[in-house]
């Protein structure tokens, strides 16, 4: 029993890196449609920033407010500058810049850092070793920084002039023109966001699975299927699907399926969501043209 | 009087098709200007190029003396023309006041926005009571209300209205036309209106343009297009 | 959407259009056959490696280019045809020319097993469950249960199959010649089966589903039909590279090899069948020489390669030698007026 809560407690923390990212996901894809393949490999590539900044002796919580800065920069400049170019380009194009993407900051990360596993800190050692017996520190405070940024998010998209407009701009581009709202700086906005927030799931993340260039390959694949599971249109589904997500792998790995078939085990769970109710917990009806 | 939009030989298209050949108009400052024709004859179209938006545009298109020809939508709210589109484009998963909010979108204050809240629930007491119902709740004259309202958020100096009666049943319409007239001396608002309904449109413009295939075939007042024979036989059906 | 030319312009070049075409296979194919007594063993079995992509860039090209689905996960046919390959031909001791077109069946069985959910789902979708798929492979392959057949994290060398001496040929020249013969048929019939009746309801299911619905081709049975078809080439092209390279392990199918035949077919173009050649040399090649600068230098290439063509030439390289040959024909023409 005891260990049964362990595996919940410690899935509920993982599961937080997997609610950010998820996040980032639903952000894009409820502005554009799509589901943004690279969100891992740009989360990766700002945990490599904050590395470098702690490297240089800036000071562990500066470090990360600057590279949310620098990730919020870089996300946004991506929308301008490069998908832009294929908003109107089919699907098929756009999945496949999107990869390519995904691909050519993994290699350019790999070529500048190397491809060798690097520590990362973790920034929760105060918390003492473990909270009553339950959770590393470092889950602890994963839990306690991913529930902040969650919030944060949440009150921007409620109570902002500016987290409206967004939310305008996604349901209904044409009639937020109408009311003056400038969709495309929404769109960059978008990914300007999803990007700031997959940096924290990539910054949390590194303590727990090594920074390499490869180190987000396997959590993004959590993330979709968290995303999935809440339903892709739904943010708040996408935090609850991301926590569950983390709790199923963490009890699958234990009880079911054992540690080395996790991924397979959530490809099954993706594409059982996908076929069996591809609306997720939480997402309303996509309406599929054909 | 003094015109506050005018268009000039305005020509627009949907990718290759023209819709648009030869588009000239005023809306007079304080005026109301309705734009009448059948189905596909280019009332919409002409709105949307005023907007900039679904279409590729020529010609000359001036507000306040001065060319929107290339500027975007949202750029041109600023400049203080609201538009109501075609089928109300409320967001409908958003409350009213979520949606009333959004038409203020371009005030900077909140002071402003709520002020203009305010202004807007003065005239459509129905849109206080449902305020926190969601926009796609509410009923098709409701929604309409809510569109009007939106549009007038930031105190245009013109609206474009595109088929305020579309779907509504004709006690509604009346209603809305109601409104639109107490708005029209109210907020001193100008307005240029599309509507299939040209008994109504007529009876609410001073002045009229009849569009035959993306082409202004008469410019006149109200009263003068009231009057004219085919008007009368075609489009009013008497 | 990308621009096509109608089939009329086709028609209007008549023979000498049908004896141009016929040129350039007829070419690589020649190219290819002196290849086997020119290259050493390293660059015969780089040769044969490139032959296996581009057969496996086919089934991914008939996939995406006609069916109008992207498979992220093509890597898992690659590594059915590997691994069954490799169990034929350690366990039953099958000659490799038998078991290369048995890998081909076993990964079009797999294929019509995936085809089932696979073409209910919408493009994104199924590029995200093949992702997940491709993410996830390795574990298949590591898997304690099916160790004993696949080899576990530790892989399995693959006998070496006797070389055709009486033809006077070594092991290499072996089994590249193998690979051209399969290469030239199987893009034979995927020529003929494009250009036929077939390839015009593919092309309609593409384009229209509703109306192509609506003129009784019967969407789902071509679905999963391509898709079938698709796995079987990329099986026999995994069959082929694991029998040039005479080892496989889980590592061999990573994630970066479905990606990999993806980025191949992308810079070879979708829509053409001989791109799948200029593809497979691409990721080939590349690496080759761009890894001798820095581990990572081929891999940040091949994505600045496919958002440069993207970009520029959404219809590949191939779709750039059709723009060239038409722009130096139309030149030609101007300058003989």
């Amino acid at each position: 029993m005891e260990s049964f809560l362990l595996q919940i407690v410690s899935g509920l923390a993982i599961g937080g890196v997997y609610a950010s990212l998820a996040l980032a996901l639903v952000m894009i894809y409820q502005t554009t449609d799509l589901v943004n393949f690279s969100q891992g490999e740009l989360a990766m590539a700002s945990t490599y920033l904050a590395w470098v900044l702690i490297g240089n002796g800036v000071p562990y919580w500066l470090s990360f407010v600057i590279t949310l800065a620098i990730s919020f920069a870089v996300g946004f400049f991506l929308e301008r500058v490069l998908m832009r170019r294929f908003q109107k380009a089919p699907l098929h194009s756009v999945l496949i810049v999107m990869i390519g993407l995904m691909v050519f900051i993994n290699g350019s990360i790999g070529v500048v850092f190397g491809y060798e596993l690097k520590d990362f800190e973790s920034p929760f050692r105060w918390l003492g070793g473990t909270v009553r017996g339950y959770m590393s520190s470092h889950e602890a405070g994963i839990a306690l920084v991913t529930l902040t940024v969650m919030t944060l998010v949440f009150c921007f998209f409620r109570f902002t002039r500016v987290g409206l407009a967004m939310r305008a701009a996604a349901v209904n581009p044409l009639s937020a023109s109408f009311v003056g709202v400038d969709v495309s700086v929404m769109l960059s906005l978008g990914w300007a966001l999803a990007a700031m927030i997959g940096a924290v799931s990539g910054v949390l993340s590194a303590p727990i699975v090594y920074l390499d260039p490869n180190m987000m390959l396997n959590i993004i694949i959590y993330a979709f299927a968290g995303a999935l599971l809440g339903g892709i249109t739904s943010a708040l589904g996408a935090v609850v699907g991301g926590l569950l997500i983390g709790v199923a792998e963490n009890l699958a790995g234990a009880y079911l399926v054992g540690t080395d078939m996790k991924l397979v085990f959530i490809l099954a769970v993706i594409i059982c969501i996908l076929l069996i109710k591809p609306n997720g917990l939480f997402g309303r009806n996509v309406v599929v043209r054909v | 009087m003094s015109a506050l939009l005018e268009l000039q030989g305005v020509k627009a298209w949907y990718g290759a098709v023209q819709a648009l050949r030869a588009i000239d108009l005023v809306v007079e400052e304080g005026g109301v200007t309705t734009l009448i024709g059948a189905n596909g004859a280019g009332k919409t179209t002409t709105l949307r190029a005023i907007y900039n938006v679904l279409v590729r545009r020529e010609g000359s298109i001036s507000f306040n003396g001065r060319s929107i020809l290339g500027m975007s939508a949202n750029d041109i709210v600023r400049l203080g023309i609201g538009h109501v589109p075609d089928g109300r484009g409320t967001f409908s998963r958003l409350s009213v006041e979520q949606n009333l909010q959004l038409g203020g979108h371009v005030l900077r204050s909140r002071k402003a926005v709520q002020e203009g809240m305010r202004r807007i629930y003065g005239l459509f007491p129905i849109l206080q009571e449902r305020r926190l119902q969601q926009a796609g709740t509410l009923s098709g004259g409701e929604q309409q209300m809510l569109a009007i309202g939106r549009a007038l958020m930031p105190r245009p100096k013109l609206i474009l209205l595109d088929e305020p009666s579309f779907g509504l049943a004709p006690l509604i319409v009346t209603g809305i036309f109601d409104t639109l007239r107490q708005i029209r001396h109210q907020e001193g608002v100008s307005v240029l209106l599309v509507e299939q309904n040209v008994n109504l449109a007529l009876a609410l413009a001073d002045q009229a343009c009849l569009i035959e295939s993306g082409r202004v075939v008469k410019n006149c007042s109200a009263e003068t297009m009231r009057n004219d024979d085919t008007v009368k036989h075609v489009y009013l059906g008497i | 959407m990308e621009t096509r030319k109608p089939a009329l312009f086709i028609n209007d070049t008549g023979n000498r259009g049908r004896a141009q075409k016929l040129a350039v296979p007829l070419l690589l194919v020649t190219a290819g056959f002196a290849l086997t007594f020119l290259l050493d063993g390293y660059h015969l079995l780089q040769a044969t490696n490139i032959i296996g992509f581009a057969i496996a860039i086919l089934g991914l090209n008939l996939l995406a280019g006609y069916n109008g689905q992207i498979s992220v996960g093509q890597g898992a046919f690659l590594a059915m045809g590997g691994y069954t390959c490799a169990i034929l031909m350690n366990r039953l001791g099958l000659p490799f020319w038998l078991a290369v077109p048995a890998a081909g069946c076993t990964s079009m069985l797999l294929g019509f097993l995936i085809a089932i959910p696979a073409i209910r789902l919408e493009l994104l979708y199924l590029a995200l469950a093949t992702f997940s798929l491709a993410v996830a492979l390795p574990q298949f392959a590591k898997n304690k249960v099916l160790a004993p057949w696949t080899g576990g994290v530790e892989g399995q060398s693959i006998q070496r199959p006797q070389p055709w001496s009486e033809l006077g040929l070594n092991l290499d020249q072996t089994i590249y010649l193998y690979a051209l013969l399969t290469a030239v048929v199987l893009f034979w019939l995927v020529h003929n089966l494009v250009s036929g009746r077939l390839g015009r309801a593919l092309e309609a299911i593409k384009d229209q589903p509703l109306a192509a619905e609506t003129m009784a081709i019967d969407t789902r049975a071509y679905k999963i039909k391509t898709f079938c078809a698709s796995a079987f080439l990329t099986g026999v092209g995994g069959g082929i590279g694991a029998v040039a390279t005479g080892y496989i392990s889980a590592d061999t199918y990573t994630f970066f090899i479905s990606i990999t035949l993806l980025i191949g077919a992308v810079i070879g173009g979708f829509r053409s069948i001989l791109g799948a050649v200029f593809g497979a040399a691409f990721i080939v090649l590349v690496p080759m020489y761009a890894e001798k600068v820095a581990h990572g230098v081929a891999w940040a290439l091949f994505g600045a390669a496919t958002i440069a063509m993207m970009w520029l030439m959404p219809d590949g390289f191939a779709g750039l030698c059709t723009r060239l040959r038409e722009h130096v024909q139309r030149l030609i023409s101007r300058s003989s007026l």
